[in-house]
């Protein structure tokens, strides 16, 4: 949408004055260069939209990474006043608590390079993905899974999946508050039943990477990370479960505006108010949902140990498994955040976006708190990751949020398109990656070619001072649906 | 009288289709092929078993999202794909469809991408001079 009227504030961010019925200006982080890309489809536009929903308070933000959602764009940021403003399903997105993490090992890269290739098979053998596949816990009753969604990361500890240091290294040391199954139609309960410890398909994966550089010495002794060392990239979310509660969930906001009177720009940013039983309901919805993916982002996390395990022969001390941390990129978390000088109560939507709290923060786990929040920020499979700390200024400026990936240059049919007559499993390998996959077709549309450089993305939010850049990270072999 | 067609839609992020056809049973027909098509390359999808299945809603629209989500959790959940659709029964509030298919097997078909839902972005079911159109984008 080329019309939008954009005003740049500073050398990354630019601003959408606030106009009609915007209740807020809009804010976007992005270069130039970025920007130009960024105005090619409605992305600025859903901005704008979002910044019409009721309560929402400061700026409606984009990262760098926005693209084109449904509602809200993805890369969107939006903080809500928690008595007077809305929840929208759609601001958080079908995939609730679509997240990754972090895991460090003991492991040199040297130490594991010629048996790299088993590895891969060992991990593809070990963790479900793709459609259909069943999860690692084959007889779970829907007792147990409402259990499961109320406890989180605490119940796969429980049920042997991890070690206790996990959960306090999780966003809400894996358990949203809040959570209450009663909430969850029996169709979102059934779609989960057989799907805890599985991948999906699409952009999610597993990943072993080795620290290639490090920007921050301090900030990456301090989590632990020196150069060489092997790890765990793992992007996955709350699967049918959570899909179904926004579908469930968009149903009964649809109804829920007309009560209310609660105009929007388009359907897909269906919302109700925070206090009303529709929103509350969303709610308790939601946090089931999210305790759902960190569940079973911890339950991939135990079956990848078991998976080094036997491919490398080595005992768990040796791996020496060690959760650096679990971010969400597609929730509302209720916050505390200053606005125009003011402490206020809001509920922060992130789509596509992550929480990057700064040094001192309380919702940090102690051991981490002088550091910052650690941010997780995936690349394609092909070049690089990076993880990086929250910062003060993300807390002035953006809710303490930053960017969430690279997001694609190429449409899925372009990118098949691209990839025709073409050996792309010996195109990774080149990349020096080994990639185990389910579906021909997802993975061509996952090539990096398809894309965009993340260094660029990240950069921006490095630059812009929102989170600070600690160490790159090389994938060496990839699992995926 | 035209064949019911559909296009794709294909953007960058995103995925859907545009459907047209001459009647409501035509446009759901078409648009179910055209979803299942999306996710698994058609060839070679046997008429192993039959299915029958109903879904009601209120209105045209809710009801086209509706049966696209019903027909994409059958795919998800059991891993179904239709090789057939016949449309027995359609109105404004509810359809029934007899389905053949078999489930998905890596081995013999060629997946192509990951549907997670129906939106509602710009979704539109309109009739216009006779013919029906119908756009949705998928979550993928």
């Amino acid at each position: 949408m080329a019309d939008i009227y954009l005003r740049q504030i500073s050398d990354c961010i630019w601003e959408i004055p606030q106009r009609g019925g915007m209740r807020v200006p809009g804010r976007i982080y992005a270069t130039p260069e970025l920007m130009a890309d960024i105005r090619k489809d409605a992305a600025l536009e859903q901005v704008a939209n979002v910044a019409h929903l009721p309560g929402i308070v400061g700026y409606s933000l984009a990262m760098p990474d926005i693209h084109w959602g449904y509602g809200f764009p993805i890369g969107g940021v939006a903080a809500m006043d928690a008595e007077e403003g809305v929840i929208s399903p759609g601001g958080v997105g079908y995939d609730i608590n679509c997240g990754v993490r972090l895991v460090s090992t003991n492991l040199q890269t040297s130490e594991i390079q010629a048996k790299l290739p088993l590895l891969a098979d060992a991990l593809f053998a070990m963790i479900p993905c793709g459609v259909g596949a069943e999860g690692a816990i084959p007889k779970l009753s829907k007792s147990e899974e409402k259990k499961l969604t109320t406890d989180g990361v605490r119940w796969a500890i429980a049920n042997g999946f991890g070690s206790a240091a996990d959960a306090e290294h999780t966003e809400e040391n894996g358990c949203l508050a809040g959570a209450d199954p009663s909430a969850l139609s029996d169709d979102a309960l059934t779609r989960g039943l057989t799907q805890v410890g599985t991948l999906g398909s699409g952009n999610h994966f597993l990943e072993v990477d080795r620290v290639e550089e490090i920007y921050d010495p301090d900030i990456a002794a301090a989590l632990g990370l020196s150069l060489g060392q092997v790890a765990i990239i793992i992007h996955s979310g709350s699967r049918g479960l959570g899909h179904q509660t926004c579908e469930d969930a968009l149903k009964v906001m649809g109804k829920a505006m007309e009560k209310y009177r609660i105009a929007v720009p388009d359907r897909q940013l269906a919302c109700a108010p925070i206090p009303s039983p529709e929103g509350q309901q969303y709610l308790a919805a939601m946090a089931c949902a999210a305790n759902y993916a960190w569940v079973n982002r911890q339950v991939m996390m135990s079956l990848a140990e078991k998976a080094f395990l036997k491919a490398l022969q080595i005992a768990p001390r040796d791996l020496g498994l060690r959760l650096i941390y679990d971010v969400c990129h597609n929730i509302a978390k209720p916050e505390t955040h200053v606005v125009d000088g003011v402490n206020r109560k809001v509920w922060v939507h992130r789509k596509g976006a992550t929480r990057a709290f700064g040094p001192g923060h309380l919702a940090i786990p102690a051991s981490l708190r002088p550091l910052g929040q650690p941010v997780l920020i995936p690349g394609d499979m092909g070049r690089y990751s990076f993880l990086l700390v929250g910062t003060d200024r993300a807390m002035k400026e953006t809710f303490g949020s930053t960017c969430h990936g690279a997001g694609r240059v190429m449409s899925r049919m372009q990118a098949k398109k691209a990839g025709r007559g073409r050996d792309l499993e010996e195109e990774l390998g080149k990349q020096g990656v080994i990639a185990r996959y389910r579906g021909k077709g997802t993975f061509a549309e996952e090539m990096p070619y398809a894309y965009k450089d993340v260094a660029d993305v990240v950069d921006v939010v490095d630059r812009a001072g929102i989170s600070k850049k600690v160490v790159k990270l090389k994938p060496m072999a990839v699992i995926k649906g | 009288m035209a064949e019911p067609s559909f296009r794709e839609i294909d953007h960058t992020a995103d995925l859907g289709i545009e459907v047209e056809a001459d009647t409501p049973g035509e446009l759901f027909e078409c648009a179910g092929r055209a979803l299942f098509s999306l996710m698994v390359q058609p060839q070679g999808v046997k008429a192993r078993e039959v299915r029958e299945e109903t879904v009601q809603a209120e209105g045209w629209e809710q009801l086209f999202h509706d049966w696209l989500s019903h027909l994409l959790h059958r795919f998800l959940q059991d891993g179904f794909i239709a090789a057939t659709l016949a449309i027995l029964e359609i109105d404004e509030h509810h359809i029934h469809a007899r389905l053949t298919g078999e489930k998905l097997d890596y081995d013999r078909h060629e997946f192509e991408t990951e549907i997670k839902a129906v939106t509602y972005h710009q979704l539109s079911v309109t009739c216009e001079q006779g013919r029906w159109h119908a756009r949705v984008i998928f979550d993928v």
